[in-house]
């Protein structure tokens, strides 16, 4: 924050500063007193933990590599979830797999999460034909069942995983357009903005000090919750063929691979599903618990 | 009347947000490398001479300009000519014929499934909020949200073949027209499976409604005049939620009319969702064209009927 010129000065001493934002410890320490955002950050934090792993190499087996000995080999101290049908580590993919599905998530969410928090407050607090505009292509994005659109992209775009992630924060963007736009039309005509428009304040500052903390804690929320379903959804196009491409192990794929054997060696199925089920609970939790958190009328229930 | 001229807004928003479906879907295949002509005639395009070239694209209507051939489309669609499929050969437009009926079956039994099934249980978890009850259902809810519904499909399938030694991909497809017991007996399992999440989704909408009504003054009063429980919570906290359950119902229903993909994959069902996602696969551009616009078209009529019988539920949104 630069230090404000002198008429500011002044403004800023009777600037009455919205609802001030929780602090962040504050927020943490809510989050880790709410049972279910406890057990949300463990879990999402474990897989979370298994995927830098996936990420820096440090696997104990090869996932690509094939070893015709040790094919189809239940769990047992030297493959803890078993082999698959080349001989592959299945505990190694997993972790892998993990990586694949949360750098799809990761990207694909940031991205729809600061375009549309951008787009939302700009159009939201600007109003006119530009939120007229937007509410209008907010409204096309959203005729879209979730998984059509996805499935549209990638027709136009082609299968492979940076395809996938550009599919997935496209289904996103409307969400957090709107997510983000409610808060902004809100507190736009509030007393504190208006008085700060009265005393000046350029839209720079009345949008970051003001709009932004307001919209912060619906578009954090909403992007644990956008996390889950875009692993899920990752997952999908994965398991469809048309995410991940082999022999790059992902969640989906290893789903997709282990159904042949599944009455035969079902941890080949049962590994991955349970990965994938996990961190969507994680992850769910996580998104519970935050808004819990976050939300000051739900500070005494 | 007030009432009427807000339906006819709603409905001509629907037109517009149709127009802008349309060039979406339009605009996403111009995107693609090459054009038609490459697209059908693959490697073999760049022997074509320059005449030879310019009378195809003549043929194609590819010379004229984009917003021309945008209107030429969409007056083709609206006089029911989608094309022909590239792979089969066939009408577009009897492709879908065939595919519809199978989603829509599927969407209407896994909402006739679940809806219900997600109210019962709603209920049960409000009925004390906290309790061991409460818990173990939203507990299963969770789990139900958090299972991808491909794996709960493979692994139906799985024991299907195991333990009851049936096959649902080896058959051929038994149509409703056909048996409608042969159907029902290939259609009851990929709808048990949908059935799963939107049960789960429905569960959640009906704790939370019933529990916001049930803190109301007037179920204290109901209480207090020493109405029987059962009737309290069937009658006074149950019908009063119906709109936001009513809703959520609405909205599942429309995304199973695009979200049946996985399902019928894995159940070889000729459903749309197999269609398209086959057209994807082999790059069928006028198939994957129609199947989305017909798509989004009823997903947004769903959420336009959702929308009205809102407004007849509960009378005061009828006035804002």
């Amino acid at each position: 924050m630069t230090v404000p010129p002198a008429p500011a000065a002044v403004g800023a001493a009777l600037d009455p500063a919205g609802p001030p934002p929780p602090g962040r410890r504050g927020v943490a320490r809510r989050l880790w007193a709410d049972r279910n955002g406890r057990i949300g950050m463990v879990v999402t934090g474990v897989i979370v933990l298994g995927g830098l792993a996936g990420l820096f190499g440090l696997l104990p087996y090869d996932t690509v590599a094939q070893d015709v000995a040790v094919r189809l080999k239940p769990p047992s101290m030297s493959h803890p979830f078993g082999t698959d049908q080349f001989g592959r580590d299945v505990f190694s993919r997993a972790l892998s797999g993990i990586f694949a599905s949360l750098r799809v998530a990761v990207v694909s969410v940031a991205a729809a999460a600061a375009a549309g928090t951008l787009v939302g407050v700009v159009s939201g607090y600007a109003g006119g034909w530009a939120d007229a505009v937007v509410g209008r292509l907010t409204d096309v994005l959203f005729a879209f069942p979730a998984i059509l659109l996805a499935l549209t992209v990638i027709s136009a775009l082609g299968r492979g995983w940076p395809e996938t992630t550009l599919a997935i924060a496209i289904v996103y963007l409307p969400i957090f357009i709107r997510t983000a736009r409610g808060p902004t039309l809100t507190v736009r005509n509030a007393e504190y903005v208006k008085a700060g428009r009265v005393l000046g304040f350029g839209p720079l500052r009345l949008v970051g000090r003001h709009v932004l903390p307001n919209v912060a804690a619906p578009i954090l929320v909403q992007t644990t919750l956008a996390m889950s379903w875009a692993v899920l959804t990752e997952s999908t196009l994965s398991f469809l063929g048309l995410g991940t491409q082999p022999p790059q192990s992902s969640l989906g794929l290893m789903v997709a691979d282990g159904r042949t054997f599944l009455t035969t060696e079902p941890w080949m199925l049962v590994a991955p599903a349970a990965v994938i089920v996990v961190l969507v609970i994680g992850l769910n939790l996580l998104g519970d618990g935050l808004r819990a958190a976050l939300d000051p009328a739900e500070d005494r229930s | 009347m007030t009432a009427l001229r807000a339906v006819g807004g709603r409905v001509a928003g629907l037109a517009g947000t149709l127009i802008g479906v349309a060039v979406v879907v339009f605009a996403l295949l111009r995107l693609l490398p090459g054009d038609a002509i490459d697209a059908n005639l693959g490697t073999q395009a760049g022997l074509l001479t320059a005449g030879q070239r310019a009378a195809l694209r003549r043929y194609y209507g590819i010379d004229q300009s984009v917003p021309h051939q945008f209107v030429t489309w969409i007056g083709q669609v609206l006089h029911g000519n989608l094309g022909v499929s590239v792979n089969s050969g066939t009408d577009v437009a009897t492709l879908l014929g065939s595919a519809i009926p199978v989603t829509v079956e599927l969407a209407v039994l896994a909402t006739l499934i679940g809806a219900p099934l997600g109210i019962a249980l709603g209920v049960l978890a409000a009925g004390r909020p906290g309790g061991a009850r409460d818990l173990g259902v939203q507990s299963a809810g969770l789990l139900g949200l958090a299972l991808p519904e491909f794996v709960l499909a493979s692994v139906v399938v799985a024991v299907l073949g195991a333990v009851f030694r049936y096959f649902p991909s080896a058959g051929t497809f038994v149509s409703l027209s056909q048996s409608v017991g042969g159907n029902l007996s290939q259609m009851i399992y990929p709808a048990l499976v949908l059935a799963v999440g939107l049960a789960a989704t429905v569960m959640r909408t009906t704790r939370s409604a019933y529990l916001d009504v049930a803190r109301s003054d007037f179920v204290r009063t109901a209480r207090g005049k020493g109405l029987f429980p059962r009737r309290i919570r069937w009658r006074h906290v149950l019908r009063n939620s119906s709109v936001p359950i009513v809703t959520m119902v609405g909205i599942q229903f429309g995304y199973l009319l695009g979200g049946t993909v996985v399902i019928e994959q894995v159940f070889a069902l000729p459903g749309l969702g197999r269609l398209l996602l086959n057209a994807i696969l082999q790059r069928d551009y006028a198939v994957v064209q129609s199947a989305v616009l017909l798509i989004a078209t009823g997903f947004v009529v769903v959420n336009l009927a959702v929308d009205l019988i809102y407004r007849a539920l509960d009378p005061r949104t009828a006035e804002t």
